[in-house]
């Protein structure tokens, strides 16, 4: 097939020196590693700040970044934000790759970070009052340190949660249920609502759902109520078969009798953007709290939000405890090897106490955690951030327990539970299977 | 046959000039083209030792190690290939949805590329156009925005369920169907036909026209025609766009991260081969066997490169030498 190809003429005309070709391919080359080099030579007075959220919380972070400047003149702060999605994949590379932004926000798998030393621990800043912690809640700051040091300041408080859509309820005749309410309440009150509703509507989201509850809180909360948890101290699986087999079984009853929606309805949702809730097809949706009002903004109808169902006066997944806590999957860190890490600490002081800020902020990441700051900016709020803060206010009363941290396979164990949810609800096995399949499958990745 | 660079090298079998031109040392011009030559290289050539030669052979190292990313390596000998293979169910579940896509996905897309290539090869009225429109996909395709356009149109009200409805057929979400959802993903991959579309545009052209003749005079029809002359001239172009559709096809990502909303799913459904080690490799920070999946690939996707020209020898005929 090859055809000849005409040598390609000569040019008669001078061609560039040699000595500007050279500078030119310098320069070209250099340019990259020059301005890298720039970077690392920072001198005092920036920062770089990583987030991820959603349209809103871009918003305000970046006029709080602007205020941040306005008071501390000379500074010069970068954002970098955007999705959930591939956030995380984005700050390891960046860690690896020695370029990590000087302040950030992580949700979870901080422990690895932790553990190599890559985040600054705060405790001596707190103890010169530098980062002034005398209003936060003491009982989250407990959650969130580490073997008993703090690197992290939760940038607003929030739980596992659900959303509530009180158009439907009402419509239906449904009453809205207590913080107290059980996990019987909950199973009768989505049959009411899908046998009330026209076809295509169900009572409740599926615990599934791919973006709402990917993650084992809503299995941490259960297992809690019976003083256990999903991982041990140790770092093991903190449960067994029987409590495995009866959370699938709670769900796949609900699933048969219409209460949640069939697999293929759940598997639908890509983020809580199209979540049932917002769809229009389930009048209950568990997630975090701190996308109250983005998810409000979406949402067909007002919502509230309601505490996980209690297992206390509960038939169906008893338990004598209240297993449910406050965690904050948003949690502010300062990069160890940080040029200027005296800004990095007077920003997180900065966002924990400046009432100006907490203004613009509202609840965009939870409740505040300063008691003295969510006070101040109470009057300001929605109503469905306000039911947030009640739900927040209630679980922080009724917490007991020191959450467990994952260990380094947690996300593995999460996957698999996720895949384990679905086998059964596209109809793939049965509980009992999939149960086996579970243990055989974790004590593969957590030997025993 | 002359090729470009000739110039510079003394001609064989031509008289030179004068002098011995094989023997006479490079003047100081052909010495600066040199120069000059290789300085023009030099960008690629630093990228492909800096950015690709040397991370493929840190991966390899590296596919014998523990790596989270962040701390040192740990040497673990060929722990991350025996667990591949013998414990990781979710791999066994993403190699054989990688074989049906590359099996069933390529094939699928090179027909259609052929068959719009024969028809667009025809004298029809505004032609230029027709090609144009047919290759914009090919632009489009392998963008986010088609993939969440994707996700739409086999949604639950979707375009593609609404369509069905007309027909009786009761419609159904194809992305959240675990026995639909690959199916998607195959017919993106197959309305991405436009690249093999103008290669088999260019071999058609350069099949002589006298055959086609020479068969009409012996009263061979259309179809005919196609079988015994079109195909087995076009065989050399089919066995291109083949090794390229099966090496594209493996290493198929981004649709099936879109489409399934970063997850594989549902029910690991779309759980691409590189998906997968996506996951592994920045999801659950297992570097070192997420390389050793990708030096796995390497060697599957070789492996079935070289299938592919063993069996060339029956069926591609090349022109040159049949005669």
């Amino acid at each position: 097939m090859a055809r000849e190809i005409q040598p390609v003429p000569q040019s008669g005309g001078r061609g560039p020196s040699r000595r500007q070709v050279l500078v030119g391919a310098a320069a070209l080359a250099g340019s990259p590693f020059l301005s890298h080099m720039a970077i690392a030579q920072q001198g005092d007075g920036k920062l770089r700040i990583s987030w991820w959220g959603s349209d809103d919380r871009h918003q305000k972070t970046l006029k709080i970044i602007e205020l941040f400047q306005k008071k501390h003149p000379g500074t010069e702060l970068t954002s970098q934000y955007g999705g959930l999605i591939g956030y995380k994949d984005k700050l390891s590379t960046e860690f690896a790759g020695g370029n990590a932004p000087d302040v950030m926000q992580i949700s979870d798998s901080r422990e690895a970070l932790i553990a190599s030393g890559r985040l600054l621990e705060l405790d001596a800043y707190v103890a010169d009052g530098k980062l002034d912690l005398t209003n936060a809640n003491q009982d989250v700051l407990d959650i969130v340190k580490v073997d008993g040091k703090l690197y992290s300041i939760p940038w607003g408080l929030a739980t596992g949660c659900w959303f509530l859509d009180t158009k439907v309820f009402a419509d239906t005749g449904t009453e809205l249920p207590g913080m107290d309410w059980t996990w019987d309440e909950y199973a009768a009150k989505a049959k009411k609502i899908a046998d009330a509703t026209p076809s295509g509507v169900y009572g409740s989201a599926d615990i599934w759902s791919p973006a709402g509850t990917r993650s084992l809180f809503p299995l941490e909360f259960f297992l809690r109520e019976r003083s256990k948890s999903t991982f041990t101290t140790a770092g093991k699986l903190g449960f067994g078969p029987d409590e495995l087999t009866e959370w699938f079984t709670f769900w796949d009853d609900l699933r048969k009798a219409g209460a949640v929606p069939p697999a293929n309805i759940t598997a639908l949702e890509s983020g809580f953007e199209s979540s049932p809730i917002v769809m229009g097809r389930a009048a209950m949706y568990p997630i975090n709290s701190s996308i109250a009002s983005s998810l409000q903004a979406l949402a067909p109808n007002p919502l509230v939000i309601r505490t996980f169902p209690n297992g206390k006066g509960s038939t169906l997944l008893s338990g004598d405890k209240f297993g449910q806590f406050c965690n904050s999957n948003m949690q502010v860190y300062v990069n160890a090897a940080s040029q200027d890490r005296d800004l990095a600490i007077e920003f997180l002081n900065f966002i924990t106490n400046d009432p100006d800020a907490a203004k613009i902020h509202l609840m965009a990441r939870g409740v505040p955690l300063s008691s003295k700051i969510a006070a101040e900016v109470g009057a300001d709020i929605s109503p469905i951030e306000q039911s947030m803060v009640d739900t927040i206010q209630y679980v922080l009363q009724n917490a007991s327990g020191n959450y467990v941290p994952w260990p380094r396979e947690g996300a593995q164990i999460q996957d698999l539970m996720q895949l384990s949810h679905q086998e059964i609800a596209f109809e793939q096995a049965n509980v009992a299977d999939t149960v086996t399949k579970f243990f055989d499958e974790a004590g593969k990745i957590i030997p025993a | 046959m002359n090729v470009a660079g000739d110039k510079n090298r003394p001609a064989a079998g031509k008289v030179p000039p004068s002098g011995p031109a094989a023997l006479r040392a490079p003047s100081r011009r052909e010495l600066g083209d040199t120069f000059y030559g290789m300085l023009f290289l030099l960008p690629w050539l630093i990228g492909l030792v800096v950015f690709m030669a040397g991370p493929t052979l840190m991966s390899l190292w590296l596919s014998f190690t523990d790596f989270n990313l962040l701390d040192t390596p740990k040497w673990v000998a060929a722990q991350n290939y025996v667990k591949l293979f013998t414990e990781d169910r979710r791999y066994a579940k993403a190699l054989s949805v990688t074989f049906t896509y590359v099996a069933v996905a390529a094939p699928l897309n090179l027909i259609f590329a052929l068959a719009l290539a024969v028809v667009l090869n025809s004298k029809i009225k505004g032609l230029g156009i027709y090609r144009a429109v047919y290759y914009v996909p090919s632009l489009l395709g392998g963008s986010v925005a088609i993939a969440i356009l994707w996700r739409q149109i086999f949604g639950f009200d979707g375009v593609f369920s609404q369509f069905l409805h007309l027909f009786g057929v009761e419609g159904s979400s194809w992305v959240s169907s675990p026995k639909r959802a690959l199916w998607t993903l195959i017919i993106l991959h197959v309305w991405q036909f436009g690249s093999p579309m103008i290669i088999f545009l260019a071999g058609l052209k350069q099949i002589p026209a006298e055959l086609y003749e020479a068969a009409s005079i012996d009263g061979a029809g259309r179809w005919w025609k196609f079988w015994m002359i079109t195909l087995p001239m076009l065989t050399p172009v089919i066995f291109f766009n083949l090794v390229l559709q099966i090496i594209n096809s493996f290493q198929a990502f981004t649709p099936a991260f879109i489409v399934s909303g970063g997850t594989g799913g549902p029910l690991d459904s779309t759980l691409f081969y590189t998906l997968y080690l996506y996951f592994q490799g920045f999801g659950n920070f297992r570097m070192g066997y997420a390389s050793a999946m990708g030096w796995v690939l390497l060697v599957i996707i070789g492996a079935v490169t070289a299938l592919a020209f063993l069996s060339s020898r029956y069926w591609v005929h090349y022109e040159d030498r049949a005669r």
